[in-house]
């Protein structure tokens, strides 16, 4: 499977405005799903709080953060043993087509996992078509 | 339906893993001894201990707590998760699929020359933190100096 949807839209684009987290943040793996009415990203971002979850929409683009606490520092007396993981924020950006119906986006975060709804705009859902009797 | 946004920037940690995963070398971080590298479907762990106990704490998204079973086997955690389970709906079509699906087993060797003495374990936003209490014996031992 390719990674990037070229049906409907362009090719990969970068960014040139300065909204771009300057400090290092982690690329949540995403699932992009196509149902009858909606597309679906589902991004595994675990350790976040509901509340510092931030989604914005604007100019075509969707842009999904998560801010991660600072850990506790008292505890001067931790030691690590093996590290796979940081305490970093996420970051991920995608350019939506005009596929999408903007204004009735929706999404909610549960067990770690941020889901966000984009529901197709009208002109890309099915529609059946009736035939009239002369 | 979309593209995605590249940046150039910032060079982060994860990117480094991501791409050391991509191409399954090891990873470059662990020459510094501390971090480990994190092969395809494994699931993301941190472990840290202080004077009384051993922590774990591992990435688990979408995971509940009724899906996780652990263990201890002498002085070893076993973890074992059954899930996160695929959609199976017909009526899907994947544009992308990055996350990790299916069952883990998980073992992690503690240092130490017998079992921990208490478990407890909790999942708060999809990351599950085990603390193991060290046995007595483990606990480093303070001597204090008297003076003559």
């Amino acid at each position: 499977m390719s990674l990037v949807e070229t049906k409907n839209n362009t090719a990969l684009q970068t960014n040139q405005e300065s909204t771009v987290p300057e400090k290092s943040f982690r690329i949540p793996p995403v699932d992009i799903s196509e149902y009858e009415n909606e597309y679906l990203i589902e991004a595994d971002m675990p350790g976040i709080k509901e509340e510092n979850v931030d989604i914005q929409f604007h100019q075509g683009e969707l842009r999904i953060r998560g801010f991660m606490d600072v850990p506790d520092e008292k505890n001067q007396k931790r030691i690590d043993r093996y590290r796979q993981f940081e305490p970093a924020d996420y970051y991920r950006a995608f350019r939506i087509g005009e596929s999408v119906n903007a204004a009735e986006i929706s999404a909610h975060y549960g067990d770690g996992i941020l889901t966000v709804h984009l529901p197709k705009a009208e002109i890309l859902k099915p529609r059946k078509i009736e035939i009239s009797q002369k | 339906m979309y593209s995605e946004l590249v940046y150039p920037y910032p060079f982060s940690r994860e990117l480094f893993r991501r791409l050391n995963q991509f191409f399954s070398m090891p990873s470059l971080n662990e020459s510094e001894g501390l971090f480990g590298s994190l092969s395809s479907g494994e699931l993301a762990t941190n472990v840290w201990e202080d004077e009384d106990a051993f922590y774990v704490e591992m990435e688990v998204p979408g995971i509940k707590p009724e899906e996780i079973d652990l263990s201890i086997i002498g002085t070893e955690l076993q973890v074992k998760i059954t899930g996160p389970h695929e959609n199976e709906s017909k009526n899907v079509r994947y544009l992308r699929r990055e996350r990790t699906f299916g069952n883990t087993v998980r073992t992690i060797t503690l240092p130490l020359d017998s079992a921990p003495k208490e478990l407890d374990a909790s999942i708060e936003s999809g990351v599950l933190c085990v603390r193991l209490r060290k046995p007595e014996e483990a606990k480093v031992q303070k001597i204090t100096v008297s003076p003559k």
